[in-house]
């Protein structure tokens, strides 16, 4: 079997996903993707991506539901001093398809690339089996939605303290950090999304646009994730 | 301290057969009433066995319950929820108006409800952002 990886930090598992063919999805070359969008999961660290997917899919309205899981990689890592679950990371939405993760509020400048890939129709929307257009709601202002431009790395679990808008969050007294195996997971990952993708320059937040907890004490350690990329030969911004 | 707690309901689902906004109203008075008056006798009323296992069990629950900093003034809360479109799972939305010492903030979180015996539970929160 032929590697599509230029080079593997990590193995990334597949794992068969349900898809609602009655959803509306979209569609986007992958060098529309510039930006990775880390994200925790709010569940506990046990839940798997197959979970993840069946409460994706009962997401929406029944007027517009969620076609798939959200999320492009999906991070399973123990917590700290804990021997389970298995870290691993698994392949979500597939990278050309345009995922439900940043907030369908958030509006993103495009560089001039992206904006000759929208010019030219190429960001299209529809369901399985039928003709797919471009939506102009994808455009505000001359700005795009932050969805087309990244991609969503939700690392499993729950990194917000316990409160009462997060009651699985952790205690204020046993404060929860990303280990520093995740930390080099997340960095992995991102440099070889990187060497696949080299127009994949930045890591970024999820409350970066959006007003939420998530994704807790991982994004303190942001900066800390960049410099481990750069062991393996990555830049990001 | 007086508990001034606003509930607004708005039923948004028609899907959701044998589950009304009155129960889920209810469910979530009684959430606030374990969050803010620490009322931890409705703990198994509020949360689903699985949810207190995952929380480390109910000792620890209450411990964190217990832990949370003394407000001012209890946040206005605004509630909505729907049915989930696949099997029986509910998703209600909180939104807090916090009114601190004059500075104001709010926050919501969605929590994932389902029935454990009959009755609704919260089984967890979850965030994602569409």
């Amino acid at each position: 079997m032929v590697n599509p990886w230029p080079i593997e930090y990590v193995t990334i598992n597949k794992v068969p996903f349900e898809r609602n063919t009655k959803a509306s999805f979209c569609r986007r070359p992958v060098e529309m993707v510039d930006t990775i969008v880390l994200h925790h999961s709010e569940t506990p660290s046990s839940t798997t991506p197959e979970d993840i997917n069946r409460l994706h899919l009962s997401r929406g309205t029944p007027e517009d539901p969620w076609y798939m899981i959200a999320y492009s990689y999906n991070i399973n890592s123990p917590y700290s001093g804990a021997s389970a679950p298995k870290a691993k990371v698994t392949e979500g939405r597939p990278m050309d398809l345009v995922g439900a993760h940043a907030g369908s509020d958030a509006f993103v400048p495009m560089d001039e690339s992206q904006k000759k890939m929208w010019d030219e129709g190429l960001i299209t929307c529809g369901k399985e089996n039928q003709e797919f257009k471009v939506n102009p709601n994808m455009i505000r202002d001359g700005k795009i939605k932050a969805n087309v431009t990244t991609i969503g790395v939700v690392v499993i679990g729950n990194y917000a303290p316990f409160s009462r808008t997060n009651p699985n969050g952790y205690h204020r007294n046993n404060p929860r950090y990303p280990t520093k195996s995740t930390q080099d997971l997340i960095a992995r990952l991102s440099c070889q999304l990187q060497k696949k993708y080299p127009k994949i320059t930045n890591i970024k937040w999820h409350n970066y646009y959006n007003a939420t907890s998530c994704p807790g004490s991982i994004k303190e350690y942001i900066s800390k994730i960049i410099t481990q990329t750069r062991k393996y030969g990555c830049d990001f911004k | 301290m007086r508990f001034q707690i606003t509930f607004m309901i708005f039923f948004v689902s028609f899907y959701a057969f044998g589950v009304d906004d009155r129960s889920m109203g209810e469910l979530f008075q009684k959430y606030e009433s374990v969050m803010d008056q620490k009322k931890i006798e409705l703990i198994d009323e509020v949360f689903t066995k699985k949810f207190i296992k995952e929380s480390g069990g109910k000792k620890e629950l209450i411990s964190k319950i217990k832990s949370l900093p003394e407000t001012l003034t209890q946040p206005q809360t605004t509630m909505s929820w729907k049915k989930g479109l696949k099997g029986e799972v509910y998703f209600a939305k909180l939104k807090e108006n916090n009114n601190n010492k004059g500075a104001t903030s709010s926050s919501e979180a969605e929590f994932i409800v389902i029935k454990e015996n009959g009755k609704l539970k919260i089984d967890g929160t979850i965030s994602d952002g569409e």
